[in-house]
């Protein structure tokens, strides 16, 4: 009885390395013309990448006005950011338990831009004159200090 | 291993799934340990994001990045990044075609784009603090150098990793191929995320 | 206990409890055997930078205990100025806080303001958060799903020693010129920019929130990868899912004040004007900065991660309770499935409701109103929670243990605790209540009669899992009834008089005040309470370190609990690796007094349903039967 617990360690890794041998499951495939089919895609990837980038730079040439020039910098970045995340991370095949928790972490990353963003946009609405962040020089004299932001 | 028994005494302890995915979760533990870090980042990162559009919406004068940042040498820079974020994919690629030469030339390549990388933006900032613009000047300065310099300490970081890799790739490739295998992929995904702020960094400041 | 807890031969439990002793007896041959061949771990990789859990965990737990204790004796001397304003100190704690400090033994308005900045930041970020997550987490999740250790026992270790320097860089800026920081724990800007000792501060952050995104990381991991076959998430104990929450609030809500705190240092150090408005003029004279920056930024980045940190505080407290109550009830937890959900669904809205803190600052009703919202509708899973507990103890057969008095207190502190909480998440109500002792006494009924409590009901629950040994019963009474007393005497009038207006942050105490002076008396009380809080402390620090040398031995599972740190392993568990068979888990975590059962009132979780022959099997060497378990994911 007590032998039984006692020797039980004994044989337990070569079940393991045995296991080891069968190359990893990464939930990629791991042959070579998946992995050569991959390379390819990669390549790919990288010149839609570089094309992109071109784009964004050349938009910025143009000098639209703020709202368009954001806009489409916007879309290019994240059409960019989307293919990196794809398939250089290759987020497109990868777990449900990965997606979850990226889920949950866009979601906070939207409350956490939208938050100030929303304050500053309100009060400037609702409080006539809330000029908090008036990029002015500080006054000269102590008297004329209060009134921004008060 | 799981449901095995183990050494209970043993002075390495094993620890289940470091190297095979687990069934149930599909993956192994360095891949959700990374893609959760990066997580972290993402709120990092959209912290000082939410600071920038905040600033910069309050701001009634805030200059256009082209006109005053060097935008030639960031495009190069943009292209440093995307390359390396290839660098490293080819690399694991051929570490798992089982071709450890030419999976360390990619690698290589990858810490050389870094070091590329950071040598444009030490350039960079040498020019502003050469005309004694600095974070201090005003709120565009102070955005622009945190945002580039924490993602400057990010790149940094990746670097060491992948230094560390390459010293020691032969040792681990002969001895445990497939977590060696492994721990470049996490590698990456940190690099690639890198790179993935950049490219939201890039426009954002210096093509607005 | 139950009266049908004799053992009977010939049914499954006579072999749980045979399992159980074949178990240790097979566990002291290898541990001797181990001591005679092993290898010898060196000094420092087992006492210093171990990566053992356990350790870790022990580490942590010291740490954190004695920095409450600092964080309590900082608050003391805050109590004694409010109640005798201007009275000079015995002169040895004069002598003990320096001439800078308190010359003359009275204390000078800055240094009041260190103490209040510190204890703040010593009690949530050094103390609660490191015993309630470094501690118990770190010591009891692995055990409770059937792990060897953490998934990254090296990045375990490095998270300690992330938040070791920290604790000590924010302890050393006392002595700092300038002394510690002194802007609240909130340390909102301009102020904290302008002021003294805040740099310091900010690295220490830095330092403890890297520790804490380390750990996060790791718990989680641990959690979905490293449980035992058969442990499917619907039956890991309550504890384990609090722990899991948590995690995700630490590693999703630090960083933006990781962001916070760099642009907050570099607003100090760079002279960069994140946070600092134009036209700012500080004593006559007009601040030399770029200004622009933006003052409310930080609130917002501060309370985002705040106000989880407030459920980080809690949750791991009601993870502690719910296991103290089940084991102690001799029941199942009454809504498991409606705690788990009621967790998760806290966790969640807790990052959408900071900026109830923020009522104040004017932002404009549609945001306000939005947050009001989502507050009253996060004290929705905090009931549920807190009515399951209550509902567990119904028509159980509870057993007065000291942890079990102090799970049984902990309901309505914390009850009291939250419902307090309601108005000041209106912001009709809360323009009232706004920084006032209601606020004071609102926050710490949460954290000190709540999760304090919740801890020292661990800590004398799980006492015997670490040493082996078993703490005083009657000293763990006295120690019970007299801090229970005690802190309802000190935080009780806070609430009288913050509802007669009484600001959280004067000097004085308030004596300056008319307003304040119908309440004014209770300073006293709630000082002579604070003491008497700190008398009671005595029998616990000696209990507590008497017993680790001296107290009574008792048997692996003295508590006759199900979960597998108890159930599957020894009291101390086994060096680095926990378990000397890997637990194999058939069963849910409550399985107390099973109808149609006889023998023992419990079926631990690696218990087998049927045995699978006539010979018994040792307890978790269920393993011929680990094909036939399901890996059903919940």
């Amino acid at each position: 009885m007590t032998e039984h617990v006692a020797h039980e360690p004994a044989h337990a890794s070569p079940e393991h390395d045995s296991h080891a041998e069968h190359g990893a499951h990464h939930g990629h495939d791991n042959s070579p013309e998946a992995i050569r089919k991959e390379i390819r895609k990669y390549l790919v990837v990288l010149g839609a990448l570089a094309i992109l980038t071109l784009i964004t730079v050349g938009i910025s040439y143009i000098h639209l006005p703020t709202a368009q020039a954001v806009a489409l910098a916007l879309v290019v970045a994240t059409i960019k950011g989307s293919l990196v995340a794809a398939f250089f991370m290759h987020l497109i095949t990868e777990r449900k338990l990965i997606y979850a928790v990226l889920l949950f972490t866009v979601f906070f990353f939207g409350m956490l831009l939208w938050g100030p963003w929303h304050q500053r946009n309100n009060a400037e609405k609702v409080w006539k004159g809330y000029d908090l962040n008036a990029s002015q020089p500080a006054p000269k004299t102590p008297t004329e200090t209060h009134g921004s932001g008060h | 291993m799981d449901g095995h028994a183990h050494a209970a005494h043993s002075h390495e302890i094993e620890i289940p799934y470091t190297v095979h995915a687990r069934p149930d979760t599909g993956v192994y533990n360095g891949k959700l340990g990374i893609w959760l870090f990066l997580a972290s980042e993402v709120m990092l990162f959209g912290a000082l994001f939410s600071t920038l559009i905040l600033l910069r919406t309050s701001s009634p004068n805030w200059p256009h990045g082209y006109n005053v940042l060097m935008v030639p040498w960031a495009t190069a820079n943009t292209f440093v990044l995307i390359g390396s974020s290839v660098t490293v994919v080819l690399g694991w690629a051929y570490l798992r075609l089982g071709n450890l030469k030419k999976g360390k030339f990619y690698l290589s390549l990858t810490l050389l784009a870094g070091f590329i990388f950071m040598g444009i933006k030490a350039y960079e900032y040498y020019t502003k603090f050469e005309h004694h613009l600095g974070p201090w000047t005003n709120n565009f300065y102070g955005t622009y150098f945190v945002l580039t310099g924490l993602h400057g300490l990010h790149v940094l970081g990746g670097m060491i990793v992948f230094a560390y890799l390459l010293l020691t790739a032969d040792k681990w490739y002969a001895e445990k191929r497939d977590q060696f295998t492994n721990r470049v992929e996490v590698t990456g995904l940190y690099w690639h995320f890198v790179d993935l702020v950049w490219i939201f960094l890039f426009p954002t400041i210096y093509l607005l | 206990m139950p009266p049908q807890r004799q053992v009977r031969v010939g049914t499954q439990w006579m072999r749980a409890r045979d399992a159980q002793r074949a178990l240790e007896e097979a566990i002291r041959v290898s541990e001797e055997e181990s001591r005679a061949h092993g290898p010898h771990e060196s000094f420092l990789r087992k006492y210093v930078f171990s990566v053992d859990h356990k350790w870790i965990g022990i580490q942590y737990g010291i740490t954190a205990l004695t920095f409450l204790l600092l964080g309590f004796s900082m608050m003391l001397l805050m109590r004694y100025q409010l109640a005798w304003p201007g009275q000079p100190f015995h002169p040895f704690i004069a002598k003990l806080l320096g001439a800078a400090n308190a010359p003359g033994g009275v204390m000078l308005p800055e240094f009041y303001n260190q103490l209040g900045a510190m204890h703040g930041t010593v009690m949530v970020f050094l103390a609660i958060v490191p015993l309630a997550v470094g501690a118990f987490g770190n010591y009891l999740v692995p055990l409770q799903i059937g792990a060897p250790d953490m998934a990254f026992p090296k990045l375990n270790m490095m998270s300690y020693w992330l938040y070791l320097p920290g604790g000590l860089i924010m302890l050393a800026s006392f002595f700092l010129p300038g002394g510690a920081a002194n802007n609240g724990w909130t340390s909102y800007p301009p102020l904290s920019i302008i002021g003294t000792g805040q740099t310091a501060w900010l690295i220490g952050m830095v330092f403890l929130i890297t520790s804490s995104l380390l750990g996060s990381v790791n718990f989680i991991v641990t959690i979905f990868q490293l449980r035992a076959k058969g442990l499917t998430f619907m039956r890991l104990p309550f504890f384990v899912w609090a722990q899991l929450v948590t995690s995700f609030l630490l590693l999703l809500a630090f960083p933006p004040l990781e962001a916070a705190a760099v642009l907050q240092l570099m607003d100090r150090v760079a002279g960069t004007s994140f946070f600092l408005p134009s036209g700012l003029v500080v004593s006559g004279t007009p601040l030399q900065v770029a200004g622009g920056g933006n003052p409310l930024l930080w609130q917002h980045l501060f309370w985002f991660l705040a106000h989880p940190e407030v459920y980080v505080l809690i949750l791991p407290a009601m993870g502690i309770i719910s296991e103290i109550i089940a084991n102690n009830t001799r029941k199942p937890l009454w809504g498991y499935k409606s705690l788990v959900g009621a967790a998760g669904f806290l966790g969640f809205m807790s990052f959408v409701v900071w900026a109830h803190h923020m009522f104040l600052t004017g932002m404009g009703t549609a945001i306000s109103a939005f947050f009001q919202t989502t507050t009253m509708i996060i004290s929705i899973p905090s009931v549920i929670i807190l009515t399951a507990l209550i509902i567990s103890l119904w028509g159980g057969s509870i057993r007065f243990t000291v942890p079990m008095l102090f799970a049984l207190a902990f309901l309505p502190m914390f009850g009291i605790g939250g419902l307090t909480g309601l108005p000041l998440g209106l912001a009709a109500a809360d323009i009232h209540l706004h920084d006032t002792y209601y606020v004071i006494g609102h926050f710490h009924y949460v954290v000190a009669p709540g999760t304090i409590f919740a801890m020292f009901a661990g800590i004398y629950y799980w006492f015997p899992k670490v040493t082996g040994r078993n703490m005083n019963e009657f000293w763990g009474k006295v120690h019970f009834w007299a801090s229970f007393i005690c802190i309802n005497g000190v935080f009780f009038p806070m609430f009288i008089q913050g509802l007669a207006g009484v600001s959280r942050r004067l000097y004085d105490g308030g004596s300056q005040y008319i307003h304040a002076k119908p309440v004014l008396h209770w300073n006293v009380f709630i000082s002579m309470a604070a003491f008497g809080l700190l008398a009671s402390q005595v029998p616990f620090i000696i209990n507590f370190f008497y017993s680790i040398f001296r107290g009574r031995r008792v048997g692996s599972n003295l508590w006759d609990a199900t979960t597998l740190e108890w159930a599957a392993t020894t009291s101390p568990p086994l060096g680095h690796g926990n378990f000397a068979v890997t637990p194999v888990v058939y069963r849910g975590p409550y399985e107390y007094s099973v109808p149609g059962h006889v023998g023992d009132d419990f079926i631990p979780q690696h218990v087998p349903d049927e045995p699978q022959n006539d010979v018994p099997v040792p307890a978790g060497g269920g393993m011929l039967a680990a094909g036939a378990v399901a890996q059903k994911e919940s």
